[in-house]
C-alpha cells in the first residue's frame, strides 16, 4: 500500500494527539501548581487561647448552675492520674471538683456530681467505705481509678462487695496477655498475648495483678489472659469491671491504665456504659508526620554511601519519598512533611535549593502538609539553625510561609518565636511524654499537637493508648522522626527494616479509625482550636437528643455519638458516619442539633 | 407484618403441603386406576394412599437410623443444633428422592411402561443435556409446559365438575365456611398449643428430626410421621405445623365424613344439612368439639375411620357383584379372570404339572396378581386395610370405633361374613391392616426400644382401673406419664419388680387370662338392673347434650329401634344392601351408647366416656343421615324421575341453614385455654424470624424448649431460679450465646385447672415471690409450672428480671410487653459471659 500524504497526515495527527493527552496532564498539573505559596494561608481558623472555653476546676464547692461536673479524690499536683483526669475534663467541657480525701469532697447536696473518680491512694480505710456506698446509693457513678493493695482488699469485706468481688484467687498472678472486649474502647475487640513471637518487642504491658473474681451482675471490659487454659472465661482476672450497686455501677481499674492519657478512653467508655447513650466533642484529626524529611544536603554521606550506595539526598528523593506517597496511598492518610535543610551544621555541606523547590511543589501535587524542624546537631542552637535556615529558605521560596513545626523540647519555642521565618508558625508538634497536654496552646497563637506514636514500632501500651485517645478525641497523630536514617543511633536504624515495619503499624492499626478525618498538621491545628474553643449541652427527650453549641463555633464541630442498641433514625444540624456498632461520628454544621434514635431490633411479626 | 397474616400463611403453606401430599400427588399417579370409582371414593383412595406412603417413609428411615444406633453407629450428634440442621437436611433430600422415584415409578408401573423404554428415554435426555444440544433450561421448560398443560386439563376438568355439580359446589363453601367460622378462628385466637400434650408430640417430632424415632417408648408414631414429614419435606417449622394443623386435620376429618354420607345418601344434599348441624349446632356439649382445636393423634385418625368402613362395605357390595357376575366362589372367579392363561396352560397339557407348579410361590403370585388386576373387590379390600393401619398408627381409640362400625357392619352383612370367599378376603385385609401398623411397633420393640408409658395407661383405662373422665377438661390426660416425664420417659408400675421391658410384657401377657377371668366375674356378679335406658340417656345427657331438649335425647335414643325397623321395612323389599347399612348403623349407634354409658352400666369401658362422646357426636350425622334417607327413599324412592329425591333432601338444608342463622344458635368459637400466651408465640415467631441458629437462649417454664428445639436453645426457668436460690449454694449463671431471652407470664396461665388453688389467675405479686420455692422432683418436670409452683415461679422470675434489668439497662431491655405477658432480651458478649445469679431480693 502507498503512504499517501493524506494517510501519513492523519496518522500524525493521531500520533500527536495521543502524546498531547499523555503529557497534557502533567503539564497542566505542573503550570497550575502554585506551590510558591502555602496552600493553607487562606484556611486558618482565627481562633486564639483567648477563645478557649473555660472549664471550671476547683476544690471546694463549683458555682452553682454547673449541671454536669465529675469529683476527683487524689492528687491533682501529680503527673498522673491527676493530670489526666484534669486534661480530660478539659476535652469534655466538664467542670471539676478536686479533693484530697473522700471526706473533704463538698458539693451541693441537690446537685451531686455525674461520677466520682478516686484514686485508692487518697482513700482512708474502712472509714471511707459507708461514704462512698452512700454516694452510690445516691446514683452517683463512682470510679475507682486504681485499686488498693491486695492485702488491704483481703481485710476489707465491704470494700470487696461494693467492687462486686466475690474472692480472691490470687495475691499477684502472671498474665500472658490483655483483653479487651468490644464496646468499651472504639476499635473492636483486641487481645495482646504476650506469648505470641510475633508480639515478642511489642509486649511492655504490666502483666502482674492480683486475680479476683467477681460476683454476678458484674462485667467485665479487660481481662488479663492466663496460660492455663482450663480456667473459664468468666473467672479470668479482671482488669476493668463493674459492679452494679443500688442504681449506679461501681468501677474498678485493676492496673496502672489510668496514669496517662490511656485512661481518656476508658473514663469515656465507663460514662456510656452508665448511660443509655453518650455524646462528646472529639477534635476527628488524624495526621502522620515525617519529622527531618527530606533531606536536603548530602548529609553523613560516607554512612549513606557505605550503607545504601547514594547519598542522602537521592536516598530521600529517589527511596523513600515514593515510599512515602505509597503509604500515604495505601492508608489514605494525609502526610505533613517537616524539613530541614540541614540537620549538622558542623557538616560543610550546603543544601541544595533546587531540591526545595522540586520537593515542595510534589508536596502541593499530593496535598502533604509542608512545615519546618527544629531539628540538628547538639553544638547548634536553635536560633543559629533558624538564622542559617532562614537565610536559605527566603532564598530559595521567598514567599513560602510554614505554619508547622516540629520540635524535640517544645519549651526551646519562647526563644525563637519572634524570628522572622518563625513567624507564620502556628503550631508545634512535639514526641509525646506524658509530662504535658496532648493538646493545648504552647503561646496565646501557637498550638501544640503531641504526637502518640512514632510509627515505627507500636508496642501493646502505644496501641493501647492509640485506641483510647481515638475513642476518646478521634484524633492521633503519628510523629514519624526520619533523622536516625542520615544519623543512626543503632544497627537497627536502617530503611530496610523500618519501611516495613512503618507500613505494617500504619496500615494495621489505624484501620478501625479509617472513617476518623484524615489531616496534615494545619487541618488538625484548625481542628485542635476550633475543639478547645467548643462548648455544648445536650439533653435526651424520649428518643430525641437536643445537642447545642454554646462555645466558639467555626462552622464545624465534631461529636462522637456513642448508644446501645439504638441507632440514628434521623439528624438535623449535622452529617453523620457509623464508626462501629454503636457508635457514629458526627459532623455539626449548625449550632442545634437534633438527632433521634430508635431501636436496632424492631419487631417483625406483631400481633 | 401482622401475626394473623403469619398464621394465614402458615395455614395456607400446611394445608397446601398436606393436601399436595394425600390429594394431588396420589390422584396424579393413581387417577387412571380408580377413574370409574365415583369422586368421593377416589378421594378416601387418594387420603389413604397419601398418608400411608408418608408414614411408611418415614417408619423405614426411621427404624433404619434405630438399627444404626443400635449397632452404635452414630447418626447424629448429642442434640447440637447445627448437627440436626445438617441432617434435616440429608433426610429432606431423601425423602424428596424417594418420593419423586415413587412417583415416578409407580405411575410407569400402573401405566405398564417399558423398562427398556424408560431407560431409553432418560438416556436420550441425559446425553442430550450433557452434550448441550438440549439445555437444562430448555428441559425445564419442556416439562414446565407439560406440568402446564396437565393444570390446564385439570382445571378445564374441575370447572366441568363444578358446573356439572354447582349445588353441591355451594353447599360444600358453605360447609367450609362454617368450618372456619367454628374452628378456624381458634387460631386467630389462640396463637399458641391448646393442648398440653401437643409438647409431648412436638418433642417426639424433635426428636425424630434428631434421627430417633420412638423416643418416648414404642407408642403409635403415625401421626408423628406426618407432621415430621411436613416438616422435612416442606421445611416448615414443627412447631408451626403443630399450632395450624389441628384445623387442617379438623376440615380432613369432615371431609371424610362428608364423602362417606354422599357416597351412600341417595338423597344428594342431606348429608349438607346433617353436617352443618353437627358443625354449627350450639346444643353439643363443648367437649364434643373441643380437641379438634388441638392437634392431636386421636383426632388425626379419625379422618380414617369412616374410609375403612365405607371401604368394608364397598366389598360387601362390590364382592357380591363380582360372585354374582361369576356365579362362583372366590378361586373360580381367579380362574375365570384369567382364561387366557389357563386355556394356555391346557393347550400344553401339562395337567398334572401345572397343578404342581401352581403351589409354587411365584405361581401363586402370578395368580394373585392377575386376580387383583381384575377384582375390584380386591382393591376395596387393599384400601380397607390401609384405612384400619391407619387408624391404628394414629391412634388405638380410633381402631377400637372403626372396629365397632365393622363388627355392625359385619353382624349386618351376617351371611355374607360366614361366606369363605368374603371371609377369606376380610380377614386377609384386616390382619394386614393390624399388621402394617403394628409391624413398626414391633420391630422397634424386638430393637430394645421400651413401650411407652400411655400404652399400659390406655389397657388400665381399658380395664377400668383408671377413671379418667374425673374431669371434663378438652385435651386432658393424652398421656400423662409422658408429660409428667418429658421425652423418653416411661411410666414404671409401682406393683411391678423391675425388669426388662419384655419380661414386663411376657408378665403382663400371663396376668392377662386372670385379669380377664376377674373381670367377667365382677361383671357377671353386678345386679342387671344397671343395665337400663336411663343410664343410657343419662350419660348422653351428661356427656353430649347437657342443655338440649329431651326431644333431642329421645331421637338419639328412639334411632336405633327406628334404623333397625327401616333394615327390616328394606330386607323386606329385598333391598339388601340398604338394609344391611341401616341395621349396620343401628347396631353400631347400640355399641356406641353402650359404649358411652360403660361405666354406668358396669360394663368394662373399652375407652374414657369423654374421649367416646366425642366420636358418638361425629357418628350422629350418620345416623341422622341415614335414617332420614330411608324414610325419603321408601317415600320418594320409588319415582321414576330421578331428581325428585335429591330435590326433596334440598328443603332440609334450608331448615338447617334457617335454624342456625338465627341469633344464638349458631356455635361459638370455642376459646380453648392456652398452654402459651400470644405474646409469647409472637416472641417466638419474631425470634425465629430474626436471629440466626443456634445463637440465643430462651429462659422459660418448660414450653419453648420444645417449640424451638432445632432452632435456639432452652434454660429451664425453674433450674435458673434454684441455682440462685441460697446465698450459701449459689452458684454463677452463665448462658452462653450472645442473646438470651426471658420469658415471664405476668399472669400466670392456669396450666392444669385440676389444680385450682386461691390466687389462680392473679398477677405476679411481690407477696407470692416471697414464699419458698416449689419443690421440684428434677429440671424439666412439668410438675413445677401447674398450679400455685407456677404463679410463685413467675413472680420470683419477674423480680429477678425487674433487677437484672434496673442494673443492667444496657445489657437487658424489655422485647415486647403485654398486660399478661413479658419478655426481656439480654444481648451478651460471649467472651466473657455475664453471671445472671444475683440477689433479687427474693431468693430464700
Amino acid at each position: 500500500m502507498m503512504l499517501t500524504y493524506r494517510i501519513f497526515i492523519t496518522l500524525t495527527s493521531i500520533l500527536l494527539v495521543i502524546f498531547f493527552l499523555f503529557v497534557a496532564a502533567n503539564i497542566m498539573q505542573t503550570v497550575w501548581n502554585d506551590y510558591q505559596t502555602n496552600p493553607y494561608a487562606g484556611s486558618l481558623v482565627p481562633i486564639s487561647e483567648d477563645n478557649q472555653t473555660l472549664i471550671a476546676q476547683t476544690d471546694s464547692y463549683l458555682p452553682m448552675g454547673i449541671a454536669h461536673y465529675v469529683a476527683y479524690v487524689g492528687n491533682t499536683e501529680d503527673q498522673s492520674v491527676g493530670a489526666m483526669i484534669e486534661e480530660w475534663c478539659v476535652y469534655k467541657k466538664c467542670a471539676l471538683l478536686k479533693s484530697s480525701s473522700v471526706s473533704n469532697s463538698l458539693w451541693h447536696k441537690p446537685n451531686p456530681p455525674d461520677m466520682v473518680l478516686l484514686d485508692s491512694n487518697y482513700l482512708t480505710l474502712p472509714e471511707d467505705i459507708s461514704i462512698i456506698q452512700d454516694w452510690a446509693n445516691q446514683g452517683i457513678g463512682i470510679v475507682f481509678l486504681n485499686l488498693p493493695k491486695e492485702s488491704v482488699l483481703a481485710d476489707s469485706k465491704e470494700l470487696q462487695d461494693l467492687l462486686g468481688i466475690s474472692s480472691i484467687k490470687a495475691a499477684n498472678q502472671s498474665l500472658t496477655g490483655v483483653e479487651i472486649y468490644e464496646g468499651f474502647l472504639l476499635g473492636g475487640h483486641q487481645i495482646y498475648d504476650s506469648t505470641d513471637p510475633n508480639n515478642k518487642d511489642r509486649s511492655d504491658l504490666d502483666l502482674n495483678v492480683p486475680w479476683y473474681l467477681l460476683s454476678g451482675g458484674t462485667k467485665a471490659y479487660m481481662v488479663g489472659l492466663l496460660s492455663d487454659k482450663t480456667v473459664k472465661n468468666e473467672e479470668l482476672p479482671a482488669l476493668v469491671w463493674d459492679h452494679p450497686v443500688a442504681n449506679t455501677r461501681v468501677f474498678a481499674v485493676n492496673g496502672d491504665y489510668m496514669n496517662d492519657v490511656t485512661g481518656f478512653g476508658f473514663l469515656d467508655g465507663m460514662m456510656t456504659e452508665m448511660q443509655s447513650y453518650s455524646i462528646y466533642p472529639v477534635v476527628n484529626a488524624q495526621s502522620l508526620v515525617f519529622a527531618n524529611c527530606p533531606v536536603l544536603a548530602d548529609e553523613n554521606d560516607t554512612y549513606m554511601q557505605a550503607t545504601y550506595g547514594q547519598s542522602a539526598r537521592t536516598m530521600f528523593r529517589d527511596v523513600i519519598w515514593p515510599s512515602m506517597i505509597a503509604l500515604s496511598q495505601k492508608s489514605a492518610m494525609k502526610i505533613t512533611c517537616l524539613l530541614t535543610p540541614k540537620l549538622d551544621y558542623t557538616d560543610k555541606t550546603v543544601p541544595v535549593g533546587a531540591d526545595l523547590s522540586s520537593y515542595i511543589s510534589l508536596f502541593n501535587k499530593y496535598q502533604a502538609g509542608t512545615g519546618l524542624s527544629g531539628m540538628r546537631d547538639s553544638g547548634t542552637s536553635l536560633k543559629q539553625k533558624i538564622d542559617q535556615d532562614s537565610l536559605f529558605l527566603k532564598q530559595y521560596m521567598p514567599e513560602y510561609d510554614y505554619f508547622a513545626m516540629y520540635l524535640e523540647d517544645p519549651k526551646e519555642w519562647s526563644g525563637v518565636a519572634d524570628e522572622n521565618l518563625l513567624k507564620s508558625i502556628r503550631t508545634i508538634a512535639d514526641n509525646y511524654s506524658g509530662e504535658s497536654k496532648l493538646l493545648s496552646y504552647l503561646t496565646e497563637n501557637v498550638t501544640l499537637q503531641q504526637g502518640i506514636d512514632t510509627g515505627f514500632t507500636h508496642s501493646f501500651k502505644d496501641d493501647l493508648r492509640l485506641r483510647s485517645v481515638e475513642s476518646s478525641l478521634a484524633y492521633s497523630h503519628i510523629l514519624v522522626d526520619m533523622k536516625p536514617l542520615v544519623f543512626p543511633a543503632s544497627a537497627e536504624d536502617r530503611w530496610e527494616k523500618l519501611s516495613p515495619a512503618l507500613a505494617a503499624n500504619i496500615v494495621t492499626y489505624w484501620k478501625p479509625f479509617s472513617q476518623f478525618g484524615q489531616t496534615d498538621l494545619s487541618e488538625s491545628d484548625n481542628r485542635i482550636r476550633e475543639f478547645l474553643a467548643l462548648n455544648y449541652s445536650q439533653y435526651r427527650n424520649q428518643n430525641t437528643i437536643h445537642l447545642g453549641i454554646t462555645g466558639k463555633f467555626a462552622g464545624e464541630a465534631y461529636f462522637i455519638l456513642r448508644t446501645h442498641e439504638e441507632e440514628i433514625a434521623s439528624i438535623t444540624g449535622a452529617t453523620y458516619l457509623p464508626i462501629e456498632e454503636d457508635a457514629y461520628l458526627m459532623q455539626a454544621t449548625e449550632e442545634n442539633v437534633t438527632i433521634t434514635l430508635e431501636p436496632k431490633q424492631v419487631l417483625y411479626y406483631v400481633e | 407484618m401482622s401475626m394473623k397474616l403469619l398464621i394465614m400463611r402458615q395455614f395456607a403453606e400446611v394445608f397446601g403441603a398436606y393436601a399436595v401430599l394425600v390429594l394431588l400427588l396420589p390422584c396424579l399417579v393413581f387417577y387412571r386406576n380408580v377413574r370409574k370409582e365415583s369422586l368421593e371414593t377416589r378421594l378416601m383412595v387418594y387420603m389413604a394412599i397419601g398418608n400411608c406412603y408418608m408414614m411408611a417413609v418415614v417408619f423405614i428411615m426411621g427404624l433404619f437410623y434405630l438399627a444404626l444406633s443400635k449397632l452404635h453407629i452414630p447418626v447424629l450428634g448429642t442434640g447440637v443444633i447445627e448437627n440436626t440442621a445438617r441432617w434435616d437436611v440429608i433426610n429432606r433430600r431423601i425423602l424428596w428422592i424417594v418420593l419423586i422415584a415413587s412417583l415416578l415409578l409407580t405411575k410407569f408401573r400402573l401405566k405398564r411402561v417399558k423398562r427398556s423404554y424408560i431407560v431409553q428415554v432418560t438416556r436420550e435426555y441425559t446425553i442430550k443435556i450433557v452434550k448441550g444440544t438440549v439445555g437444562i433450561k430448555s428441559f425445564f421448560l419442556m416439562v414446565g409446559f407439560w406440568a402446564k398443560k396437565q393444570v390446564w386439563f385439570a382445571g378445564i376438568h374441575t370447572v366441568k365438575l363444578i358446573r356439572k355439580n354447582i349445588i353441591d359446589a355451594v353447599l360444600f363453601l358453605g360447609l367450609v365456611f362454617l368450618l372456619l367460622l367454628v374452628y378456624g378462628r381458634g387460631m386467630f385466637q389462640v396463637y399458641g398449643y391448646t393442648a398440653s400434650d401437643m409438647l409431648v408430640h412436638t418433642n417426639w417430632v424433635n426428636d425424630l428430626s434428631q434421627n430417633h424415632i420412638f423416643s418416648g417408648g414404642v407408642y403409635p408414631f403415625g401421626f408423628h410421621c406426618i407432621v415430621y414429614y411436613l416438616h422435612t419435606v416442606f421445611h416448615l417449622d414443627t412447631f408451626v405445623v403443630f399450632r395450624v394443623f389441628s384445623f387442617v386435620q379438623t376440615l380432613f376429618i369432615h371431609l371424610s365424613l362428608l364423602l362417606f354420607l354422599k357416597n351412600f345418601c341417595k338423597s344428594r344434599y342431606l348429608p349438607y344439612g346433617a353436617m352443618a348441624l353437627y358443625i354449627g349446632g350450639k346444643f353439643f356439649y363443648f367437649y364434643t368439639y373441643s380437641r379438634f382445636y388441638s392437634t392431636l393423634p386421636q383426632e388425626f385418625g379419625m379422618i380414617f375411620i369412616l374410609p375403612a368402613v365405607y371401604f368394608l362395605i364397598g366389598y360387601f357390595r362390590i364382592r357380591k357383584q363380582e360372585l354374582a357376575r361369576v356365579g362362583k366362589p372366590e378361586e373360580e372367579l381367579a380362574r375365570v379372570s384369567s382364561p387366557e392363561k389357563e386355556k394356555k396352560e391346557g393347550d400344553r397339557g401339562e395337567g398334572k404339572e401345572t397343578e404342581q407348579a401352581g403351589k409354587s410361590p411365584s405361581d401363586f403370585v402370578q395368580k394373585w396378581r392377575s386376580s387383583y388386576r381384575n377384582s375390584q373387590s380386591l382393591w376395596y379390600m387393599v384400601w380397607f386395610a390401609l384405612s384400619v393401619s391407619l387408624t391404628l398408627s394414629a391412634h388405638f381409640y380410633d381402631t377400637i370405633i372403626a372396629a365397632l362400625f365393622c363388627i355392625a357392619v359385619v353382624v349386618s352383612y351376617g351371611l355374607r361374613f360366614v361366606r369363605l370367599a368374603y371371609l377369606k378376603r376380610l380377614l386377609l385385609g384386616g390382619g394386614l391392616g393390624i399388621l402394617l401398623a403394628l409391624l413398626p411397633m414391633l420391630i422397634a420393640f424386638a430393637l430394645g426400644t421400651p413401650l411407652q408409658g400411655s400404652l399400659a395407661w390406655g389397657m388400665k383405662v381399658a380395664g377400668g382401673s383408671i377413671e379418667t373422665g374425673s374431669t371434663d377438661l378438652p385435651g386432658s390426660k393424652e398421656a400423662p406419664s409422658g408429660k409428667k416425664k418429658g421425652a423418653g420417659a416411661k411410666t414404671p408400675d409401682a406393683t411391678a419388680p423391675p425388669k426388662t421391658e419384655l419380661e414386663k410384657v411376657e408378665h403382663a401377657l400371663l396376668a392377662l387370662p386372670q385379669k380377664i377371668g376377674a373381670k367377667t366375674a365382677d361383671l357377671l356378679n353386678k345386679p342387671m338392673q344397671s343395665l337400663t335406658v336411663q343410664n343410657i340417656e343419662f350419660a348422653v345427657q351428661t356427656y353430649v347434650f347437657p342443655s338440649a331438649p329431651k326431644v333431642v335425647l329421645n331421637l338419639i335414643l328412639y334411632a336405633v329401634p327406628f334404623l333397625l325397623l327401616e333394615g327390616l321395612v328394606f330386607f323386606l323389599l329385598k333391598k339388601r344392601d340398604e338394609a344391611a347399612l341401616l341395621a349396620s348403623a343401628g347396631i353400631f349407634l347400640i355399641f356406641m351408647l353402650l359404649l358411652q354409658a360403660a361405666k354406668l352400666l358396669g360394663l368394662p369401658p373399652l375407652l374414657d366416656a369423654n374421649r367416646c362422646r366425642i366420636y358418638l357426636s361425629y357418628m350422629l350425622p350418620v345416623f341422622a343421615c341415614f335414617a332420614l334417607d330411608g324414610i325419603l327413599i321408601l317415600i320418594f324412592g320409588r319415582f321414576k324421575r330421578k331428581w325428585i329425591l335429591p330435590l326433596c333432601s334440598l328443603p332440609f338444608v334450608l331448615l338447617v341453614t334457617l335454624f342456625l342463622v338465627r341469633p344464638g344458635e349458631l356455635r361459638e368459637t370455642y376459646t380453648s385455654s392456652a398452654e402459651e400466651t400470644n405474646t409469647a408465640i409472637v416472641c417466638l415467631s419474631n425470634i425465629l424470624k430474626q436471629e440466626t441458629k443456634g445463637t440465643w437462649t430462651i429462659v422459660s417454664a418448660f414450653d419453648e424448649a420444645r417449640l424451638a428445639q432445632d432452632y435456639g436453645y432452652h434454660y429451664e426457668l425453674m433450674t435458673f431460679l434454684q441455682e440462685m436460690e441460697s446465698p450459701s449454694q449459689r452458684k454463677s449463671i452463665t448462658i452462653p450465646t450472645p442473646k438470651v431471652y426471658f420469658f415471664i407470664e405476668k399472669i400466670p396461665l392456669a396450666y392444669d385447672y385440676s389444680l385450682a388453688y386461691a390466687g389462680a389467675g392473679s398477677k405476679v405479686s411481690q407477696s407470692v415471690a416471697q414464699k419458698p420455692m416449689p419443690n421440684s422432683v428434677a429440671a424439666l418436670d412439668f410438675t413445677s409450672y401447674i398450679g400455685e409452683s407456677r404463679l410463685i415461679l413467675m413472680s420470683k422470675m419477674y423480680y429477678w428480671a425487674k433487677k437484672f434489668s434496673a442494673i443492667r439497662p444496657n445489657e437487658m431491655q424489655v422485647y415486647l410487653e403485654t398486660d399478661e405477658f413479658i419478655c426481656y432480651v439480654v444481648e451478651q458478649n460471649t467472651d466473657r459471659l455475664l453471671d445472671f445469679s444475683i440477689d433479687y431480693g427474693y431468693n430464700d
